[in-house]
């Protein structure tokens, strides 16, 4: 097993996935929710990046593991 | 922290690394005699491993947790809210261990630790304080509604994903931890002897437990430890207001899950899936499975990845992507400190 390259490649996929956390944080919470609407219409949009987030991720890892296991290389021993 | 609570902290450490140590072979000797053992499936022959060492983990915890309570009164509250969380989850592991439970059912059983929390919050409001998790940049989240809806979550959530992780010798004790340990400098950033104080608790009795768990195996967890390993993340990432930490350091946990759950579609138990996501050689390779009905976990994608490996170089993967995650919690934590 090439352990490095494993770790380089999910390494990268965790601080992606932090670093995108952080960015919907600051966006939902320092420019949503200060929006000037109404307090149900606000928490309507922030909770909707909140999913939005989560689905994109979702999506990601789902084309990921099709690819991955659709395209299965022999065993070599 | 004085010298004499670093003192005490250490005290606490001891006690759990030694109950832990004394009680783990005792019992490997107790379950091989009355039959409770489980086949380590990622071994050439499929060797019998004495199993249930969860009740040698909650022991040390419990006596830890007493330690501490003496020697911290001050925090007696939130550490038997914490104990109370991680009993309740540990028998839902046992029940599960002895009596084996339909996937469903473990899930939703293992919600009901958070009534522990939530009565605490009701009886001493002015100790257990839940809600406006601490988040970096932004200081304390602008959840109110969904805070209560996704409480349930909090402990369950944890619980069950530090259970599906554990699937290899050593990986649970060792990357619960790394999360600990995570958790208490993050705690130490932003002054929460709380955090401290609890991670020690349990992490002295997962490094009492660990060698017995290491690579070769001689006793497995089972759900009873993995179950209240997980629920006392969940239960502390609430009580010291860091679940975002804590989550940042689940991450691989949550990786694996997500995958399983997104690839099965439901919430089934690994022994009711025929299909195994990995094979074993006679040699102790592990090879993923080419099976598309096999559950897509994090292990399958990295042998599909990085090709076929020994279980200790699966270990060892892990083990750095915990890492990764541990140090990704740590920066969160010195940034919710700064914020």
């Amino acid at each position: 097993m090439k352990v490095l390259k494993i770790y380089a490649l999910f390494s990268l996929l965790l601080l992606t996935l932090w670093a995108s956390l952080m960015l919907i944080l600051i966006i939902v919470e320092k420019y949503i929710l200060k929006l000037k609407i109404s307090s149900a219409e606000r928490s309507i949009i922030g909770m909707s990046l909140y999913f939005l987030w989560l689905l994109g991720w979702y999506y990601i890892f789902r084309v990921i593991a099709f690819k991955l296991t659709k395209n299965v290389p022999p065993y070599k021993r | 922290m004085s010298i004499e609570e670093l003192i005490n902290l250490a005290i606490a450490l001891g006690t759990g690394i030694i109950t832990a140590h004394v009680l783990t072979p005792l019992f490997m000797v107790l379950m091989r005699k009355k039959g409770i053992v489980r086949e380590d499936c990622h071994k050439p022959g499929k060797p019998k491993v004495a199993y249930c060492g969860g009740i040698a983990i909650f022991l040390a915890f419990s006596t830890s947790i007493l330690t501490v309570t003496v020697l911290f009164p001050y925090w007696r509250v939130e550490l038997y809210t914490l104990w109370g969380t991680s009993a309740i989850s540990f028998l839902i592991g046992l029940i599960d261990d002895l009596k084996i439970l339909k996937g469903e059912v473990k899930t939703a059983l293992s919600v009901l630790p958070v009534i522990v929390i939530v009565l605490a919050a009701f009886l001493w409001p002015e100790r257990i304080i839940l809600g406006r998790p601490r988040a970096p940049f932004v200081g304390r989240l602008r959840l109110t509604i969904m805070y209560w809806i996704l409480l349930p979550l909090a402990i369950a959530g944890p619980a069950n994903v530090v259970n599906m992780l554990d699937i290899m010798n050593g990986i649970m004790p060792l990357t619960s931890i790394m999360i600990l340990l995570s958790l208490s400098v993050a705690s130490y950033l932003v002054a929460n002897p709380l955090g401290i104080l609890a991670s020690f608790t349990m992490m002295g009795a997962l490094l009492g437990y660990y060698p017995y768990n290491k690579y070769p195996a001689k006793i497995f967890s089972g759900d009873s430890g993995s179950l209240m390993v997980g629920a006392f993340l969940g239960a502390l990432a609430v009580l010291t207001r860091l679940e975002l930490v804590v989550l940042i350091a689940l991450l691989p946990h949550l990786l694996n899950a997500f995958l399983i759950l997104s690839s099965t579609r439901s919430l089934k138990e690994h022994r009711e899936i025929k299909a195994r996501p990995l094979l074993v050689l006679e040699d102790g390779t592990l090879i993923p499975s080419t099976d598309n009905k096999a559950p897509l976990s994090l292990t399958r994608l990295m042998l599909l990845i990085g090709g076929s490996a020994d279980e200790k170089e699966v270990i060892e993967a892990y083990m750095l992507l915990q890492l990764t995650a541990s140090i990704l919690a740590i920066i969160t934590g010195w940034l919710v400190a700064i914020s």
